[in-house]
């Protein structure tokens, strides 16, 4: 009888000694941390304790946290701020990478139990949903807020639940040079919409920077006549793909022959090379803000908000233009950064109020996918 | 029979229910009761399960799923149909390499056929460019050309399906018939073909439940054509913002809904039989050698070319090419692709570090094979030689996950072990990796089950029944007598099941932990990234990789059982 059930019961051990296996190596990867007081707070030592008044402030209050790794759900940069950021103020962050819809979606599924301390994507308008939704710490004012340039500082929101690091263009007209003349070549978004021959961008439910994209055209031209435009566009031939690097693979081999293409792909292509030229219209192109967040939930206030101080330092924004990256091309919003200058200087920008574009957030990509399924 | 066994059955019942039948319930309960699993209790209407004909994407992708695997299941069966009969009736060389490959595309993911198809038809692809042959990118990217490149995926089940049963039993009435003087198409019309269509049924809703529920090929195409399916709406329903799991649920359902009835269809066509496909008892019957064995083998090898070949091999060309539109030239030719798999260096995203992702793979897969191995044992003992009132919860479960694809599977895993209550009693394994251990072994174990369901149906239960006269417990019955007869089958299973379970797209993507590098997103990632070469150098070391794997592991197996066996003599 002992026999029959130990037979049964070492099925169970099995998996039970099997799950402890994994999950312990799991944490030799630092994917689930150990809860351990041995490190409560910053590591002292390295560049990093002698890094600013904002990091000697915030290991006053350095109780509060658990001293666990904190994780940062983002779009850009992710794999390079992490070990930048671990290294300069000692606080452990380890950094997801996701495009921004997922960044979103994981998000949403985690809301039961939240695994993220820190959010920096594109697009404002979902963030700003994620705020009115209770997702975010508020009323937190960062101390290098004050370094924030006076556009910067137009996009901080009343209630502190996110803050500008960066803005660049979700869109700007790229055209394949061996199948468009300049002459043919739209050069205002009218244009775009109007052009006669196979156009393309990304996805806004998946990629991040299209939703600002199709929210600006959408804000810009009013509900109805965007919509217009758009039944018209895919008629005229409108391909959408998941992400830029798909759009831009698109317009090479001739598939599209004209696209609205964030700018880091654009650059990258006429930079590598490619017969791509790249038109920054004058009436704006669609501006994606790039904004950090932080959890409500987050069990380590201290590192997350240190890593928001950290953001906002010019020189942690000059670090990342000066990046030998397609990253680094976006308009600083720390004052006196320089941006690249392979770019338009001048570039102007169209963006929708954060709040305009979260109400709309549901509508117009529901529309957008059941228009591009028919 | 008596309370071990029952102990046993209800422990595995349990279990089964717990891994396989639970995340379902939770994916169906969520349409009821949405954010349950988020700890609020909201009411909703039974309403939303009528959306899905409001909503274009969701209603296009109803249609596209059932399009799709009604053509797929069709022209699969009828291809796996032709071929098996052929097989089972004539002996010439491409026989073996017939069979090779059916068993190469049963376990190869679909979604890296899917990116061989893409590379070769895309507007880019090497038919494009190299061969000039525009017209095979219109072909091959509408609904009639997904269904052809499905169905040369997918005939392998409908052929094992339908040689298993073309291979025995009918022998002697076709004999009798002949020596009537029935010509041999007389004879497969009016006997063979009666008795085998039972297998061509189950041929038939094999490789419709496969197709409605694969994810891999939508997911592959989804890059470059716009064809929405309910598998790939149901992941992009969770994996995009605006997030809609209760939708998701509401997809799930329809598509559980249409499995449920394909399964039904299959139980009754064959009564109370099991499902032969994948066993290990093809009984080797003496075939003739037709006249013009040439024209045979040909005709195979162009079929098996366009099958295998075309995928495979151009993803075998384009991880050597340093530019996949570029030409046949010297100097496109490259094997960076390869240099940089192995060092370790994998540019921008850590997610596409191929050796880790290949090394987390493989552990996790050979867990997963092993367990549900394990498990699938225990049932398959319990369904064959017990008479436990549990055996038709046993089925019910053991088949279910069969029909659930790993998209359902997968949001049902979520939401029962990402919740709070979990971590005190540090069960929170959500974000860990054995989270994907355990969905993988819940995929696995249908498998596994029918495969030894199909072994131990050889054996005789009175042999058992004597032993525990004798007084020999369960747990020796288990291991004295069934396994040592079985242990053959037992090695093909797990071996397949760990086939399958590495390059298992679905569950990975919905379930690793983050930054956690697994082998089939590493593929996928570059993929989508257009890394084409860096994905393809990726798929070619992966599959050569897995197959020598089990093929080494069958060769250990056979020496070290003829070694245990002369030990024990």
């Amino acid at each position: 009888m002992n026999k029959k059930r130990g037979f049964q019961h070492r099925i169970f051990i099995a998996l039970i000694v099997l799950m402890c296996l994994l999950s312990a190596c799991a944490q030799s990867d630092g994917q689930q941390t150990v809860r351990s007081k041995e490190m409560t707070g910053p590591i002292n030592g390295g560049s990093g304790s002698t890094a600013g008044q904002s990091d000697l402030s915030l290991t006053s209050e350095d109780a509060e946290d658990t001293g666990e790794t904190i994780y940062l759900y983002g779009n850009d940069f992710v794999d390079y701020i992490a070990p930048k950021f671990t290294e300069e103020t000692g606080f452990k962050l380890e950094a997801v990478h996701y495009g921004g819809g997922e960044a979103l979606a994981k998000i949403e599924a985690e809301q039961g139990n939240p695994q993220w301390d820190v959010l920096m994507m594109d697009g404002h308008g979902s963030v700003r949903n994620l705020a009115d939704r209770d997702f975010l710490l508020t009323d937190w004012e960062p101390e290098n807020l004050g370094n924030l340039s006076e556009s910067g500082r137009s996009y901080v929101p009343e209630d502190f639940s996110y803050f500008p690091v960066g803005i660049h263009a979700a869109g700007v007209i790229a055209y394949n040079t061996t199948l468009v003349t300049p002459e043919k070549a739209p050069t205002t978004w009218e244009q775009f919409f109007a052009y006669d021959g196979p156009v393309g961008h990304a996805d806004p439910a998946v990629a991040a920077p299209a939703y600002p994209l199709v929210s600006a055209f959408f804000e810009q031209w009013g509900v109805e006549t965007a919509e217009q435009k758009y039944e018209q566009r895919f008629e005229a031939g409108l391909h959408v793909y998941p992400k830029n690097g798909p759009v831009g693979k698109a317009l090479l081999s001739g598939e599209i022959e004209v696209a609205a293409l964030q700018e880091h792909n654009a650059y990258e292509l006429k930079n590598a090379g490619e017969p791509i030229e790249v038109i920054w219209p004058s009436e704006g192109a669609p501006g994606s803000l790039r904004v950090v967040a932080i959890s409500k939930h987050t069990k380590n206030p201290v590192a997350a908000k240190a890593f928001v101080e950290y953001m906002l330092k010019p020189e942690t924004q000059q670090m990342l233009t000066n990046l030998d990256s397609t990253d680094s091309f976006f308009t600083p919003l720390a004052e006196g950064v320089m941006a690249r200058s392979e770019r338009e200087p001048n570039g102007a920008f169209m963006l929708p109020s954060a709040k305009w574009a979260s109400e709309h957030e549901v509508e117009i990509k529901t529309w957008f996918a059941d228009q591009n399924v028919r | 029979m008596n309370t071990s066994e029952a102990r046993y059955g209800g422990g595995v019942t349990l279990l089964l229910f717990i891994l396989i039948f639970l995340p379902l319930l939770a994916v169906l309960i969520n349409v009821i009761f949405p954010g349950l699993f988020f700890g609020q209790v909201k009411s909703s209407s039974l309403g939303l399960i009528g959306e899905i004909w409001n909503r274009p994407l969701w209603k296009q992708s109803l249609l596209n799923s059932v399009t799709l695997a009604l053509g797929t299941a069709t022209i699969g069966t009828i291809i796996g149909g032709v071929l098996a009969t052929i097989r089972a009736r004539w002996d010439f060389a491409a026989v073996k390499l017939l069979d090779m490959t059916a068993w190469v595309l049963l376990i190869a993911p679909s979604f890296m056929i899917a990116q061989g198809w893409v590379l070769f038809a895309g507007s880019d692809g090497l038919a494009h460019q190299w061969l000039g042959q525009t017209w095979v990118t219109s072909f091959i990217f509408q609904p009639a050309g997904l269904v052809f490149v499905m169905s040369l995926s997918k005939f392998p089940l409908a052929y094992l399906a339908i040689t298993a049963a073309s291979e025995w039993n009918i022998r002697q009435f076709g004999y009798a018939a002949r020596l009537n003087g029935a010509r041999p198409f007389t004879v497969w019309r009016t006997v063979e073909m009666p008795l085998a269509l039972p297998s061509y049924v189950a041929g038939w809703t094999l490789v419709f439940m496969d197709t409605i529920g694969d994810f891999g090929l939508p997911a592959a195409l989804a890059t470059v054509y716009k064809f929405p399916t309910l598998t790939y709406s149901i992941y992009s329903a969770i994996y995009q913002s605006p997030v809609r799991f209760d939708m998701a649920g509401v997809l799930a359902f329809y598509l559980v809904l249409i499995l449920v009835l394909a399964m039904t269809l299959l139980m009754v066509t064959l009564g109370k039989s099991r499902f032969d496909f994948l066993n290990a008892r093809a009984v080797q019957i003496e075939k003739v050698r037709p006249r013009k064995a040439w024209l045979y083998n040909l005709l195979i090898t162009i079929f098996l070319f366009m099958s295998l070949g075309i995928p495979i091999g151009t993803s075998a060309v384009v991880s050597l090419l340093k530019q996949a539109g570029g030409g046949l030239t010297p100097g496109n030719f490259t094997l960076d692709h390869y240099r940089e798999l192995f060092s370790g260096q994998a540019g921008d995203h850590r997610l596409l570090g191929y050796l880790e992702g290949m090394y987390h793979s493989l552990i996790i897969a050979a867990a997963a094979a092993l367990f549900s191995m394990l498990i699938g044992f225990v049932v398959a003992y319990m369904l064959t030689f017990t008479e436990s009132r549990l055996k038709p919860l046993l089925q019910l479960f053991s088949i279910i996950s069969l029909a659930v694809p790993g998209v359902v599977l997968g949001i049902g895993y979520i939401f029962i072990w990402n919740q709070k209550w979990l971590e005190p009693l540090g069960l929170h394994l959500y974000g860990t990796p054995s989270l994907i251990v355990i969905a993988g072994i819940a995929g696995a174990i249908p498998y596994a089950v029918r495969v030894q369901l199909g072994a131990f149906g050889n054996l005789s239960g009175t042999m058992l029944k004597a032993a525990a006269i004798q007084g020999a417990s369960v747990f020796e019955r288990m291991r004295d007598i069934v396994l040592p007869l079985a242990r053959q089958s037992l090695l093909i299973a797990t071996l397949a099941s760990f086939g399958t379970s590495v390059f298992d797209l679905a569950l990975a993507s919905m379930l690793k932990p983050a930054n956690y590098s697994l082998m089939p997103l590493v593929i996928d990632r570059a993929f989508e990234f257009s890394r084409y070469g860096y994905a393809t150098a990726a798929t070619v070391v992966s599959c050569g990789a897995v197959v020598l794997m089990i093929i080494l592991l069958q060769a250990a197996g056979r020496l070290g059982f003829r070694w245990l066996d002369r030990n024990k003599s």
